[in-house]
């Protein structure tokens, strides 16, 4: 007997999403596609999921939840907090393998420098200042990370980090007058496995004020695959 | 800006020297239904933040990509549901197996879709497609495919699926597991070889 799960996956005559939305849409323009439909329990699925993306309508119960989402996903990806950088967001997908039981932390990671050059207007606009190279550990690395390193800021006389967690709350929140901060005890403990934070840094010139800052960088530790236990046979 | 449709910001994101604010329009046209589809995938509201957050990443990451044949939101939802389905699940998989073990392990005593091996996989398939056309009803014939097709477990089924019967997924699951098995049954006695 074969494996049933596959005859319900998608098949190779399944047309395309986009087509598959062309005919939600459309059913009269998209005709020719209704005999497969009819008969596709997948296809049927995927226009009825598509339909209620779509459509967003939060039942009674989910009303809350989703405007709460929505606005931290607003404050989280709305600029100038954001990066300004269309599709530019070089850091995305960043992960930084960490070995799960491992207390020995390692990165070094340099940051892209966005510089606000009017402090006054409503709008602040920000121009970036020329990438700088990142070393990010490979996936798989094994790597310890014992501190945050960025590139150093001409004028800066102290530099201010933030992890946040992914509600925006402050995890934690450090000073350093060099473009390095190692971490405490205390600042490794957060960093657990399966966990998002978010990682800033600002550079602060003699006054304290604001003259360069970094993208909101997303961490998530990854745990690294438990080795199989060893068998006494 | 509230003129242009999603397709015309993202040529302005793509050409425009500060195309900040024509990202933060696209976005929050579409914060809402990521928030729910994200909230109704993992059921929680803490995991959902974290999924669309990657989910916003990685449009934000392809968007310089988008070619414009497709309509954005279509392209937002297959990210969703790709993340979702594909890289989500399985590492929530694991996770769930306590919470949906006891209606799990009472739906798998059973074979899920058991189609003779006499058949060719094309003859399998175009049977298996019409049992489920005729003998089940639109919402068990999503679940069954949701659930077995995809391993997605019962309680995000019936999230995604917005049902609101008591037992929601397991009940649909339950009786399309039994009409697809007399099904079956019927259909051997048929082609039993003397
Ligand atoms: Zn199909």
């Amino acid at each position: 007997m074969k494996p049933p799960e596959t005859l319900l996956q998608r098949q190779p005559d399944c047309p395309s999403i986009d087509t598959l939305a062309s005919y939600a849409e459309s059913p009269q323009q998209a005709a020719s596609l209704r005999p497969h439909i009819e008969a596709c329990a997948n296809c049927q699925t995927e226009i009825r999921l598509l339909n209620s993306f779509l459509e967003a309508k939060p039942a009674e119960h989910e009303l809350a939840d989703t405007r709460q989402l929505a606005s931290q996903l607003q404050a989280r990806f709305t600029s100038p907090k954001a990066t300004t950088r269309a599709g530019g967001a070089w850091w995305t997908g960043w992960r930084i393998w960490v070995p799960a039981m491992s207390m020995l932390l390692v990165i070094a990671a340099g940051l892209q420098w966005q510089r606000q050059t009017d402090a006054t207007a409503n709008a602040p606009v920000y121009r970036d200042i020329p990438r700088i190279e990142v070393y990010i550990p490979r996936q798989g690395e094994q790597i310890a990370f014992s501190e945050f390193r960025w590139q150093a800021v001409p004028a800066a006389a102290n530099y201010s980090l933030t992890l946040t967690e992914v509600d925006g709350t402050v995890a934690f929140a450090g000073a350093s007058p060099t473009a390095s901060l190692s971490l405490d005890a205390k600042t490794k403990g957060l960093l657990l496995p399966r966990k998002t934070l978010h990682f800033s840094v600002e550079a602060l010139d003699g006054a304290g004020k604001t003259i360069a800052r970094s993208a909101s960088i997303r961490i998530r530790i990854e745990p690294a695959s438990p080795k199989a236990p060893k068998t006494n046979e | 800006m509230l003129q242009h449709t999603d397709e015309e910001l993202v040529v302005l994101i793509q050409t425009d020297p500060s195309p900040a604010r024509y990202q933060d329009e696209l976005f929050r046209r579409h914060y809402d239904r990521v928030a729910l589809w994200c909230l109704r995938y993992t059921g929680d509201r803490d995991a959902a933040l974290d999924a669309a957050q990657e989910v916003f990443l990685r449009v934000q990451k392809g968007l310089r990509h988008f070619a414009g044949q497709a309509k954005f939101s279509t392209w937002l939802f297959t990210i969703a549901r790709n993340y979702c389905f594909n890289e989500l699940s399985r590492t929530r998989r694991q996770a769930e197996v306590s919470i949906d073990a006891p209606e799990t392990a009472e739906l798998a005593n059973e074979p899920t879709m058991p189609v003779d091996e006499a058949l060719s996989r094309a003859e399998q398939l175009q049977q298996a497609r019409e049992w489920m056309t005729k003998l089940l009803s639109e919402e068990e014939r999503q679940a069954y495919s949701l659930h077995y097709g995809e391993g997605i477990p019962i309680s995000t089924v019936t999230r995604l699926l917005g049902l609101s019967n008591p037992s929601g997924a397991k009940a649909h699951l339950v009786s399309a597991r039994r009409k697809l098995s007399e099904a079956v049954r019927r259909w051997k006695v048929g082609h039993e070889t003397p």
